[in-house]
């Protein structure tokens, strides 16, 4: 070949290398991204939030530089070069970093550097333009496709084919479905707690009808056993007991809630009525009785009344209780991380928190021992609305009267009256004491006490050390007050019990028709939101000094208060039978003073205020705050001779409707009942403003009121909604709500199945665990919210009916391997009875079971020396006749020391809000089972069943006991052991005891322990 | 177990530090872990003082206090504090009882302990101890579960999560009260919170029936209970064969650990059984719950591999309200009731060989005001001292700590730390790292974050207390 | 050179201006003067030497609070605390250091003003200086702020606070140290269950507790025991039929540190041995 033809066959071949070159590196390229596209949320936003957010996200924003929201991530660090820029991940300070050698600037600092995985992720992420996505759990669910599958006769159901789907791309199929006897067990258990009975199987089994399960499940959804189940997983979330908690753990009776909860389940009340209800239900238009039970949810935080606590200190964690039990029993948000700072990873500003909180800190309980606000509640249920209509008609009624007090006091032109003198009369306190001791140990009544001895020792040894004490330095002659520009200041240490004792000269030309006495703040602006010690004034006491007439006392006709709280308290004083019926003029700041308050005394007829003449007032201060005094500091009087105060005193629509309402305190005190803390809002002139607590501080507020408001991440509230806690409410149910319909079905779903389709329960942010079965999740959601209505029964019926759900149990060595926790669903659900379905089962195998719903909680058998509170001599008596056997829902829950029993079965503590129970095994549970009085008892009620069933066989007995506890007949295997066992315990023991050891082993076995 | 959540830690909040990794096979929860590092102490008896004893009644000898006693309190003690019965303007209060100084450091301290004077050598002091909570149970709830409010895991749960503990037929985490009531914190001192409840402190007896449910019922045999144990194992076997879930043979092996828990426990808690010599050391006397008695049980606790050991006697807090609350009757009761047996169970520990590697702690809540409390506002009939979180006396030894140690000081007057504060969770931190736990790695995921006992603030290991 | 100025008059007027000029230059700028006088040498910078007690408890101090805003990378009041030289040059307005009069040190002062103080050092915000810090920098400086003299002769310096780290968890080394004996270990730790765990996770030696055996631990199993005999650094016998047949198999256990054996067969003498060469022995007898 000539050179020049070689030499044109090589241009030649190079061309054809240069294109074949271009052509692989092109379609290597091409390859490369047809890999499947980098997703931020599936495998970018975890690698941020192990390794970068500790730093750079809510809690801290190192050199500027925070990864949890876009705009943040794609702006500048301090370091001035932008963190992200799409598209460019060489012009990435984030790609510079965690590939920089330079220990002091590689990212993690000071840290193990990033897998080379988790870089390349990273830069692929940016080089494809760096999409960022929203949380998934924050956007709203969309109705997924229906997923096509291969074996379309085996899905009863939608939901089955989510579940089908999955498991055909696993390369799995499911199981068959679970015997007859097993199935009834599981959905007997699921939806009441209760074990089937040897009747209901055998109706079963015999029943050949396709539809033969469906009908037992509408039976079991209609039963009352199904509400009293449900209302055990809600009781957990609403962190409800009987006791108070912390060191006093006082009784509190709240049972007339938890009758509410089982009676909404069996009513089948729809979801978002049922929760409607309970974070609103007194700002209900009409709200009826029901509605204000419902409202005791937010009220049962643990409430501290050690002697000498802070009660603003606890209102205020019972009111951040509130805020964080709403998020994480509706939403799954952990709210309750951005007290202090922004969310550490979720999209949560700081002050989002406090907005939210804004909602809840208008309500009027005020951490008061007295539970204040409470309502009556009859323990006989025929007369509850009665009595409860009286309570709400006197509740308005002294509303109505305040409010035409307050009208009246705006509108009157008041004249000051300075205080010239001001005395702390301890002396004339004592007395005072003494005397009443006197009078009151006079009192007939004690005679027919049989107890008399006693209260005759202690009245005199009251009076003796009182005595004493006259005579000792507290008896000396009263002390003067500070007094500035007329304003009584009282400063330094105050008893809690003394008297103010006045001096007042008055002198201005026309008769005094009002005095008004109003107690203030020393800081007013501060006092707003953080309030001070507050003021008990038992009596209000005057006295006229004219010039050459004997001194008089004035008769006060009429106090005007400032709030339903105070006048309440007075009417309660009125109505007490120790009392004189009469008016004292009490008024108080209980327990905390966060503005100026007030009261009118109106006297019979005018006081003439000649010159020269004077008022010598007396204000007699004997209450106290858990051992704290409760002086009023600031003082002042002023005066008017308005004649509308005499018309408002003698108005019959005022001074009329005050004696029906003493009347009406004394008839509902008489009538057992309970009184029921629940909600109430506050009115506006008593509405304390929220701003943000300096790194979650409550002592120290920064900043100005917030308007109640949800996360700029979720949904906005209507525009021109209300901004209160109905608003709040009824957002939560909206179409776009992303999260309340999910994680409602997600918490259904965990209870019948053991583990939710999203495992954490209680955090739906990004570093709780993603759903298992993201397309299921989101068309339950939707299918709950938009099909079903929130019908919470029609659920549970589709979701217990379902194939997914009939499966058997029974799993194969390899797939047990592949899915040790059955979280591909090939195999039916197989969970440890819950600490109430192993007492129950108990009771109702044995026949032991009293089935009566609701009413007071009881005290089953339980060691003694468990209740050994702190300041509280309640005391636990195991109760004999039913109430020893009432289901577990109805035993006693005392926070301080639960029902052991309970307690080793992993039931909740009831002090927090708990989304889950993580179930244990363990040794005690053993040794409860087998030694706990409650069990044995069971056992020998058992034995004494099968020894007594007709067939004399002793197999026949046998299976008797065990249709009974395992919910069918003994395998042939089984039936060998126990009549071998049965035959060694008589021999050991006796027939009564063998019955007894086999009745036990029936209850011990972990098929009993299971559903 | 809730297998499915333990074993899969995935997903974790991000740390600066990676957490070690505690799970375990679901059938053996309480199964030993070796901590991190190489540990100082390997168990711990923790003695709560519930009601919070007064320290200048004990250990902190201030003449200053005596020589200003029944003065007006100055105005900066009590300028923007919180106290809980102390109002308007106090007066000072000196010591109750006569200060001198004992041991070879010569360390100063009052006549009311003169058993455990004899130990003052072994003794390791912090005296500048403080808190942010001036209520006994959110104080309390603090020193116990890190956190003031209800809901947290306690200090022996965390301690048995990550270590676990030796002797698998008895709990590992132990507790025993005395003093007549629980303590003001409750069950919460020693639950497990967010933790799996099989962390739980188990609540023990000296007095009746050891364990709850040890016994078992009248009738029922030993040998009877084994034959039905027998029973429930094969039963269970056949069910397992069936559904093959591993939760079946982890009950099983349950029942058979009851089984010898019933022998080893009642063993245990059988302190009636040890020599006259060794009762009488310790004032021990049957039929009553005392706190003597619950020391020997603890020293035979440890004695048998128990992992955490906590002691709680109520009734310290002498505010001067009636007589068992006064500083000059029911607290010198405490003191006697205390003072003999908590120095025998230190020597005893000695002569057995078990100080060197268990970590005793004493202490209480808060500390008490250098004022006395008079509460009303009038002066009270007993002489008592209010709550002082600001700083307050608590004592270790034996566990790695250094002996013969004072630590931290207050004001003449006793009142505020004048030098070297230690937080609550400072403390925490300290006693994990003697048992060779780095604080910052003892997680548990809940809520998003992998909680901690010492919380989220930056806690300091207080290198000083170490021998 | 009628109407000018001579070259050399220039030349001198020149030079006088201009060393008045610097002279009030460094006046008005210490650091100026410092740099005018660094040039020229006249300033003889003394290393710091590696064990005085400016480097082992000044320096330190200034390192954790100070070297962030005074350090390399930045210098705020053109004040660097991260090397001796520069400490003693002082910043934008002289020397913060007087040697041998701490109360007359700018540095002192500012370092111990209360946090809300706007010219207190580290300003508000960050971590401040405990009294103990503080009182380490006066007694440095009241003797003399010297590069060279010993911690021990530095009167008054409170006692160094004691720093725990802990140190990376290095399971790697463990690993393959115990994989030597994996295997015997296994079998013995089945044998006896629950007796034989590692001291530690990063650890490869052995605590050995058989008190829970019983009678039905004797001294065969002890010398079942010799494959790890290298290993073992506690060994708990109490309560066990062990007796003095197990001295030799005990003497060859050379790394056992502490050894209980309450209540056993062996007697003092057979125990003297191991506490002669240094083993902690527990055997409850005075």
């Amino acid at each position: 070949m000539k050179r020049a033809s070689r030499a044109r066959l090589g241009i030649v071949a190079i061309a054809l290398l240069a294109i074949a070159a271009g052509a692989v590196w092109h379609f290597a390229d091409r390859h490369d991204a047809v890999r499947s596209t980098v997703s931020f949320n599936r495998d970018v936003r975890p690698i941020l939030n192990e390794k970068c957010v500790a730093c750079h996200g809510g809690v801290r924003q190192l050199g500027d530089v925070s990864f949890i929201y876009r705009d943040e991530a794609l702006g500048k660090g301090k370091s001035g070069r932008p963190t992200v820029v799409p598209g460019k991940p060489r012009a990435s300070e984030l790609v510079a970093r965690v590939t920089s050698r330079d220990p002091e600037t590689r990212m993690p600092y000071h840290a193990a550097p990033l897998e080379p995985r988790e870089i390349d992720l990273l830069r692929r992420w940016i080089e494809e333009g760096a999409v960022w996505e929203d949380h998934w759990a924050f956007v709203a669910p969309k109705r997924p496709a229906e997923p096509a599958v291969r074996n379309a006769s085996w899905p009863r159901g939608d939901l089955d084919r989510f579940v089908l789907a999955r498991l055909e791309r696993e390369g799995l199929s499911p199981s068959v479905e679970a015997d007859k006897e097993a199935l009834l067990r599981r959905v007997s258990f699921d939806l009441t707690g209760l074990p089937p009975t040897p009747a209901t199987i055998a109706e079963f089994l015999a029943d050949e009808s396709p539809d033969a399960y469906e009908k037992q499940v509408d039976r079991l959804l209609a039963s009352p056993q199904y509400g009293e189940r449900w209302a055990s997983m809600w009781l957990d979330l609403a962190r409800y007991a009987d006791s108070k908690g912390y060191e006093k753990d006082a009784d509190r009776p709240v049972w007339p809630y938890r009758d509410w909860v089982v009676d909404a389940f069996n009513r089948n009340v729809p979801y978002d009525r049922f929760v409607i209800t309970q974070l609103a239900g007194d700002l209900l238009p009409e709200a009826t009785l029901e509605d204000r039970i419902a409202t005791a949810f937010q009220r049962l935080t643990p409430v501290n009344d050690e002697g000498g606590t802070d009660d603003e200190e606890f209102r205020l964690v019972a009111v951040m209780d509130r805020v964080a039990t709403t998020w994480s029993v509706l939403n799954g948000v952990t709210i309750n991380c951005v007290q202090c700072h922004a969310h550490p990873y979720d999209p949560i500003r700081h002050d989002e928190y406090y907005e939210s909180l804004a909602f809840f800190n208008t309500s009027r309980d005020a951490d008061r021992e007295d539970d204040f606000p409470t309502i009556r509640v009859a323990n006989e249920v025929a007369r509850r609305v009665d009595v409860a209509a009286s309570g709400v008609r006197a509740r308005n009624a002294m509303h109505a009267i305040v409010e035409a007090g307050r009208a009246l006091r705006e509108k009157t032109s008041w004249s000051p009256l300075p205080v010239t003198g001001a005395l702390v009369n301890e002396k004339a306190m004592l007395e005072q004491i003494v005397a009443d001791l006197e009078k009151a140990s006079r009192d007939p009544a004690i005679e027919r006490k049989k107890e008399r001895a006693e209260i005759r020792k202690w009245f005199a040894n009251e009076i003796a050390m009182r005595r004493q004490e006259l005579a000792s330095k507290r008896g000396a002659p009263p002390r003067p007050l500070g007094i500035e520009k007329g304003q009584v200041r009282a400063v330094g240490t105050i008893p809690s019990q003394a008297m103010f004792d006045l001096d007042v000269p008055l002198g201005s030309a026309a008769a005094i028709t009002a005095l008004r006495i109003e107690v203030s703040p020393q800081d007013a602006k501060t006092a707003r939101h953080t309030p001070e010690e507050g003021f008990i004034v038992s009596r209000v006491e005057a006295w006229l000094a004219a010039e050459g007439a004997p001194r008089r006392k004035i008769a006060f006709r009429m106090f005007a208060r400032d709030s339903q709280e105070v006048l309440a308290g007075a009417v309660e004083a009125m109505a007490a039978e120790s009392g004189d019926g009469l008016d004292s003029g009490q008024f108080a700041a209980n327990p905390k003073l966060d503005r100026a308050r007030w009261i009118v005394a109106i006297p019979d007829e005018p006081i003439p205020s000649s010159a020269g003449s004077r008022l010598e007032l007396r204000l007699t201060q004997t209450g106290n705050f858990g051992g704290r005094p409760a002086p009023a500091r600031r003082i002042d009087l002023a005066t008017t001779s308005d004649a509308h105060w005499l018309q408002f005193a003698g108005d019959p629509k005022v001074a009329g409707e005050l004696v029906e309402l003493v009347r009406l305190e004394k008839a509902g005190a008489r009538v057992p009942g309970v009184a029921l803390p629940v909600m109430d809002e506050a009115k506006v002139y008593e509405r304390r403003p929220t701003m943000v607590f300096e790194r979650g501080n409550l002592l120290v507020k920064v900043g100005e009121p917030l308007e109640p408001d949800v996360p700029a991440a979720l949904p906005k509230l209507p525009a021109d909604s209300a901004r209160d806690r109905l608003a709040l409410a009824r957002w939560f149910f909206s179409p776009g709500q992303p999260l309340t319909a999910r994680v409602a079905v997600n918490r259904f779903w965990e209870q019948l199945f053991g583990t939710g389709i999203v495992e954490t329960l209680e955090d739906f942010g990004s570093v709780g665990q993603p759903p298992s079965h993201p397309e299921l999740l989101d068309w339950l959601a939707v299918h709950f919210q938009a099909d079903l209505h929130w019908d919470v029964k029609a659920l549970l019926r589709e979701l217990v009916t379902s194939a997914t759900y009939r499966q058997s149990a029974k799993v194969g060595a390899g797939l047990l391997a592949r899915d040790p926790a059955n979280r591909l669903l090939a195999r039916g659900p197989q969970q440890r009875l819950t600490a109430e379905m192993v007492r129950d089962q108990a009771l109702a195998a044995s026949g032991l079971l009293t089935p009566r719903v609701g009413g007071p909680p009881v005290m089953p058998p339980q060691p003694e020396g468990i209740w050994k509170t702190v300041y509280n001599d309640d005391k636990w008596i195991d109760a004999t006749g039913p109430d020893r056997y009432r289901r577990a829902l109805y035993t006693y829950l005392k926070r301080s020391a639960i029902y052991p029993s309970f307690v080793t079965f992993d039931a909740s503590e009831h002090v927090v809000s708990l989304a889950r129970r993580i179930p244990t095994n363990t040794p005690l549970q053993a040794l409860g089972t087998l030694n706990d009085p409650v069990y044995a008892e069971a056992a020998d009620a058992l034995a004494r069943q099968m020894s007594k069933s007709p067939d004399g066989k002793l197999d026949a007995k046998l299976n008797s006991g065990a249709r009974r506890v395992l919910s069918r007949e003994l395998s042939a295997g089984e039936l060998r052991e126990l009549e071998a066992a049965f035959a060694d315990a008589r021999r050991m023991a006796g027939e009564p005891a063998a019955y007894s050891a086999v009745a036990s082993i029936l209850l011990n076995l972990d098929a009993a322990l299971t559903r | 177990m809730g297998a499915a959540f333990l074993g899969s830690l995935a997903g974790r909040a991000s740390a600066s530090v990676t957490p070690l990794d505690f799970s375990r096979p679901p059938s053996q929860p309480l199964a030993a872990l070796p901590p991190e590092f190489a540990p100082k102490a390997r168990r711990v008896i923790y003695l709560h003082m519930a009601g919070a004893p007064s320290q200048l009644e004990l250990f902190e000898h201030k003449p200053e206090l005596t020589k200003f006693d029944g003065k007006d309190c100055p105005a900066s003690f009590l300028a923007g504090k919180r106290f809980a019965f102390i109002s308007g303007v106090p007066q000072l209060l000196g010591a109750q009882y006569p200060f001198h100084q004992a041991g070879q450091a010569g360390a100063w301290i009052s006549d009311r302990l003169p058993h455990l004077e004899k130990h003052i050598d072994d003794l390791c002091f912090v005296r500048s101890m403080r808190t942010d909570q001036f209520n006994h149970a959110p104080a309390q709830l603090l020193l116990q579960t890190g956190h003031e409010r209800l809901g947290f895991a306690s200090f022996g749960s965390w301690v048995t999560y990550g270590l676990g503990t030796e002797n698998q037929n008895l709990p590992g985490f132990i507790v025993l009260t005395s003093g007549g009531k629980n303590p003001d914190g409750g069950k919460q001192l020693w639950g497990p919170g967010y933790l799996p409840g099989v962390y739980q402190g188990v609540q023990c007896r000296s007095l009746g029936e050891p364990v709850l449910y040890l016994k078992n019922p009248a009738g029922v045999s030993r040998p009877l209970r084994r034959r039905m144990l027998d029973s429930i194992g094969a039963i269970n076997g056949l069910t397992h064969a069936e559904y093959a879930n591993p939760e079946t043979v982890t009950r099983t092996a349950q029942y058979e650990l009851a089984f010898r828990m019933q022998i080893e426990a009642t063993d245990a808690m059988d302190w009636p059984g040890e020599p006259a010599a060794v009762r009488a050391r310790y004032g021990a006397r049957p039929g009553e719950a005392s706190f003597a008695n619950n020391c020997l049980v603890a020293r035979r606790l440890a004695e048998r591999g128990v992992r955490f050991i906590q002691l709680h006697h109520w009734g310290w807090d002498s505010h001067g309200a009636s007589q068992n609350e006064a500083l000059n009757i029911g607290f010198a009761d405490r003191c006697r009731e205390t003072d003999q047996p908590i120095a025998a169970l230190l020597t005893d520990l000695k002569e057995r060989g078990l100080f060197d590697d268990t970590l005793v702690v004493w202490a209480g809540e808060f500390g008490r005001t250098s004022m006395r409390e008079n509460r009303g506002g009038q002066e009270m009939q007993f002489v008592g001292r209010d709550h002082n979180p600001g700083a307050f006396t608590i004592w270790m030894a034996g566990g790695g700590v250094k002996p013969g140690m004072s630590y931290g000081e207050t004001d003449p007057l006793g009142y505020e730390i004048v030098k070297n504060p230690v937080e609550v969770r400072d403390l925490h931190a300290t006693l994990l790292y003697l048992l060779g736990l780095d604080h910052r790695k003892l997680t548990y995921p809940f809520q998003g974050l992998d909680q901690k006992l010492t919380s989220v603030k930056p806690a300091r290991i207080v290198g000083d207390l170490l021998a | 050179m009628r109407n000018g100025v001579s070259a050399r008059a220039y030349f001198i007027g020149v030079a006088v201006v201009s060393a008045l000029l610097l002279a009030l230059a460094m006046a008005l700028r210490p650091s100026f003067a410092y740099a005018v006088r660094d040039t020229f040498g006249l300033v003889q910078p003394v290393p710091a030497a590696p064990d005085s007690f400016y480097t082992t408890r000044v320096a330190p101090l200034f390192a954790e609070h100070c070297t962030g805003c005074h350090g390399g990378k930045r210098q705020k009041g053109d004040l660097r605390l991260d090397e001796l030289a520069a400490v003693m040059r002082g910043g934008k307005h002289g020397p913060v250091i007087r040697a041998g009069s701490a109360g007359e040190s700018e540095l002192v002062a500012r370092i111990g003003l209360p946090q809300t103080d706007p010219k207190a050092m580290p300003p508000q915000g960050k971590e401040p200086l405990s009294g103990d810090d503080v009182a380490v920098v006066r007694a440095w400086i009241a003797a003399g702020a010297s590069a060279t003299r010993l911690a021990r002769d530095i009167a008054g310096a409170p006692p160094p606070v004691r720093k725990i780290e802990i140190p990376v968890l290095d399971t790697a080394t463990a690993a393959r140290e115990r994989a030597a004996f994996a295997a015997p270990l296994a079998d013995l730790q089945a044998r006896y269950p629950g007796a034989i765990a590692f001291v530690s996770r990063s650890s490869a030696d052995l605590e050995i507790n058989a008190s829970r055996l019983g009678a039905s631990f004797d001294d065969g199993d002890l010398a079942a025991l010799e494959p790890l005999r290298d290993r073992i650094v506690r060994l708990d016998v109490s309560g066990t039929r062990v007796g003095d047949a197990s001295g030799p198999a005990l003497a060859a256990m050379h790394r056992l540190q502490v050894l209980r054996a309450l209540d056993t067969g062996m007697s003092a003498k057979s125990l003297a041995p191991l506490r002669d060469r240094g083993t902690k022995v527990h055997d409850g007898r005075f």
